[in-house]
């Protein structure tokens, strides 16, 4: 708790000589205690429940779709040679252009409606699980797999008991490392591509009508809400991949 | 019994090919032990490896007097045969669920070896829970349990200690009397193979080739006692001397 | 821990010292100016028609300015890089003045309007719109604290509508051409070039509600009052101003090329341009209409912008400086 303590104190140190020396201006940096009171008002008067739950509904809906798409394909690719050769290209290009920057792709395919936001988490997050998945099965030892086989498992089962728990550790390291990711693209698809509730929504509202301590509680709820889902998926990982680098 | 015929198996590597076993000949009876002796390079894990089918020969046969038989393994790289997700105890029974053993009988097979090895596993631990030593004697266990027609092992002693080393080789020689299982080991230790083998099986580097075979005609049941007999220090003599022999030859072939 | 942290205040300070006023850093000497003096100037290049002509003509330079032009996207962007020192004098437009005023910050300075601008609109598909109240619950993509915001706005009250009516959608301008263009937003405010681009796009299908009774845009040459106290300051932006009447009077008697020049700044067609000039009136000015138009987009702000609701109206007076506008051509300053 004290280590957590610091780092928070680090935070609210620096932005508070940020803003009290005067380098940046008041009108674009409110003080911490201005943007935290005005969370506790937000938070309070329930006027920001509607924006978390659209982005939280948005965030999980791509998140777990593009672990889903994105932990079958790297499973394959780890597994044969012929389709990671396959796909070896198209996936490194695609993975390599931003994906905020393609809103106006996902835009014209998926509307302004949830579909194109949800696009956008899932193209993100599959990325990212195609590359961890494909890499926990090229690094599994390979005494594992030789074990089952001499002891006679199945093509199938050495897949399932062997190659996909080992694969499992790794994809769900790169699921929290996704967690990241995938709130940004969520808040950016819904500052971009615009909606009426998220928490990306209020704060592109909040900046264009000058609301700027507005426009800092959002980002400080933001950034709360990326540690917490940090922490919990820690704790997933500890209990239920505990065998991750053992 | 089993046959190797003219095995050979080459490697290649960035700095060119490197032949690890060439023009293997070697039967082994059934229900006998042979210990594989030798310095590293000289081939040994890849012998076991072309035994149990992990690997295939570049030329050369394995030959089994019936269809290929039920083959429980210890690897060299133990801690890594393991999975690190199921306790030591489903680690031990998984080669039966994946050879549609009953699972009842496989618990109780469990039972047995463990009052044989007189070993205190703890069996609902992890692999990640557990010393050196103990994984080691969970994958023994896991070749063991499968009532294996050949066993395969490579350096199964390796993270014991003393004691337990020769406990272990002792239980095994135990067990290998009322199973009649053929084995085949590869040891680091000249005096341990002696003690369980029927023949030691020398080997040298560069190529990767049998230089000796030594019979070991010595009366069983063997023990600690039988260490200090005038024919068992005769034949560790035997062995090392080959074993120098090798050395001689990979030292003369290095200074050209 | 302490130490750490005035260490790192002192390491920032230094890196990210704001950048004194251009004209305080050159030749300091009462005015006239005797030397080439700089200035970086900023803004949307649609509405700063005026200005970019005063480049291409080499004005800013008769005028012993070395005027350095940053593109920048919108006018709240303009403003957000006047506080930053990013440039000294910004082109804005009313609305982002109005939503300043609830700041309590009296930081920014009106020099001059610089042009007029009637090209927002409303576009709305016409398949199932008849009238004004068929937009009742439905959504309509706009760029919040924008002139089409303020368009929006004031079209919905001057058609009996309040403007909890609908939903706004606040989306930046190619976001809404987009969707209108796929059909995922069936109503959209946008000003031009993106409404001519829906047009043109799909030529028939939407209906364009455009008023300039309804809401004329001021676009207005700002600065700070930091920058304003800077020395000389008086005199750069004289200058810049002298430069920027000379363009208007250009652009008067050479009006075609400098549509096309004006065009190719925009990376529209020329034809184009031509065809919404009309919606532009170029002329340097400043009266008190814009002061009007200040505080009626301040009542509708307190009125309908959840953030500013019932909070009292600000008195934009204190933002408008026309006393250098006024040294330059005393007629092109009314009722103030």
């Amino acid at each position: 708790m004290r280590r957590i303590a610091i780092g928070v104190f680090l935070i609210l140190g620096v932005w508070s000589v940020a803003h009290y020396s005067g380098i940046a201006s008041s009108q674009m940096l409110p003080s911490p205690v201005e943007a935290i009171r005005r969370l506790g008002i937000l938070l309070l008067s329930g006027k920001l429940n509607p924006d978390f739950l659209a982005s939280g509904k948005r965030w999980a809906a791509g998140f777990f779709l593009g672990v889903l798409i994105g932990a079958p394909v790297g499973l394959a690719m780890g597994h044969s040679r012929w389709i990671s050769t396959a796909l070896d290209f198209p996936v490194d290009f695609l993975r390599s252009l931003p994906v905020t920057a393609l809103f106006p792709v996902f835009l014209l395919a998926f509307g302004i409606q949830d579909a194109s936001k949800i696009a956008m988490v899932a193209s993100a997050v599959a990325f990212v699980m195609i590359v961890t998945a494909s890499y926990g099965v090229r690094q599994a030892p390979r005494t594992r797999q030789q074990m089952a086989h001499v002891f006679g498992a199945s093509s199938w089962r050495k897949f399932v008991d062997v190659v996909l728990p080992d694969a499992v550790g790794q994809m769900v390291s790169g699921m929290r490392v996704s967690l990241g990711t995938s709130l940004v693209v969520v808040v950016v698809a819904e500052m971009f591509i615009g909606s009426r509730f998220g928490l990306g929504t209020r704060l592109y509202d909040a900046y264009s009508i000058n609301a700027v301590p507005d426009m800092y509680a959002v980002l400080v709820l933001i950034g709360v809400i990326g540690y917490l889902l940090n922490v919990a998926f820690l704790f997933f990982e500890r209990h239920f991949v505990f065998w991750v680098g053992k | 019994m089993i046959t190797l015929r003219n095995l050979s198996k080459s490697y290649t590597t960035p700095e060119g090919g490197v032949c690890a076993v060439k023009g293997i000949d070697l039967t082994m009876r059934h229900g006998s032990i042979t210990a594989i002796f030798g310095a590293n390079g000289s081939g040994k894990s890849t012998l076991l490896g072309l035994l149990t089918g992990l690997l295939q020969p570049d030329a050369g046969t394995v030959e089994f007097a019936q269809e290929r038989p039920r083959m429980g393994v210890v690897f060299q790289d133990f801690r890594n045969s393991l999975l690190p997700w199921l306790t030591l105890r489903s680690n031990i029974l998984r080669p039966c669920v994946w050879q549609n053993q009953p699972l009842g009988a496989a618990e109780e097979r469990l039972r047995k070896l463990l009052t044989v090895f007189t070993i205190d596993l703890p069996l609902d631990r992890h692999p990640h829970q557990v010393s050196g030593g103990q994984a080691q004697i969970a994958c023994l266990l896991r070749a063991l349990v499968i009532r294996p027609q050949v066993l395969v092992l490579d350096e199964p002693t390796s993270a014991l200690d003393f004691t337990l080393q020769w406990q272990t080789v002792l239980q095994l020689q135990r067990l290998w009397t009322e199973e009649e299982i053929t084995i085949v080991m590869v040891s680091h230790d000249p005096e341990q193979a002696l003690l369980v083998a029927d023949r030691i099986v020398v080997m040298g580097a560069n190529p990767g080739r049998v230089v000796d075979l030594i019979e070991v005609p010595l009366p069983r049941p063997r023990s600690f006692a039988t260490t200090s007999t005038s024919a068992f220090l005769e034949l560790r003599d035997h062995v090392l001397s080959a074993f120098d022999g090798t050395q001689s030859q990979k030292a003369n072939a290095a200074i050209g | 821990m302490a130490a750490a942290l005035i260490a790192i205040a002192c390491f920032a300070f230094f890196l990210t010292k704001r950048p004194a006023p251009s004209s305080a850093s050159q030749h300091q000497s009462a005015a006239p100016l005797s030397a080439p003096v700089s200035v970086k100037w900023g803004g949307p290049k649609n509405i700063s028609m005026l200005p970019l002509t005063a480049e291409n003509q080499g004005l800013f330079s008769k005028h012993e300015l070395v005027a350095t032009y940053v593109d920048i996207q919108t006018g709240k962007k303009a403003m957000d890089a006047l506080r930053t020192g990013d440039i000294d004098l910004g082109v804005l437009v009313d609305s982002n003045l109005a939503f300043a005023g609830y700041e309590q910050a009296d930081d920014l300075r009106v020099l001059a309007c610089i042009m007029t601008k009637r090209d927002d609109a409303l576009l709305v598909a016409k398949n199932g719109f008849e009238k004004p109240s068929d937009l009742s619950g439905q959504t309509i993509g706009v760029t919040l604290g924008t002139t089409t915001h303020a368009y929006l706005v004031q079209w919905l009250q001057a058609n009996g509508m309040k403007p909890s009516a609908v939903k706004l959608q606040n989306m930046p301008p190619p976001a809404i051409q987009a969707a209108l263009l796929n059909g995922s937003l069936k109503a959209g405010c946008l000003w031009q070039p993106f409404r001519f681009n829906v047009v043109a796009a799909k030529p028939g299908e939407f209906t364009e509600l455009k008023d300039s009774k309804v809401y004329t845009s001021y676009v207005l040459l700002v600065c700070t009052k930091r920058y304003l106290d800077a020395p000389n300051a008086s005199a750069t932006i004289a200058n810049f101003i002298k430069a920027l009447v000379d363009a208007e009077t250009h652009l008067a008697r050479n009006l075609e090329p400098s549509q096309g020049m004006i065009a190719e700044k925009l990376g529209i067609p020329s034809a184009v341009m031509k065809q919404i000039w009309p919606e532009y009136d170029l002329r340097v000015f400043l009266n008190n209409d814009v002061l009007a138009l200040l505080g009626r987009e301040g009542k509708w702000i307190s009125e309908s912008v959840a953030e500013h609701m019932n909070k009292a109206v600000p008195d934009y007076r204190p933002f408008l400086h026309p006393q250098i506008l006024r040294s330059v051509d005393a007629s092109r300053v009314q009722d103030l």
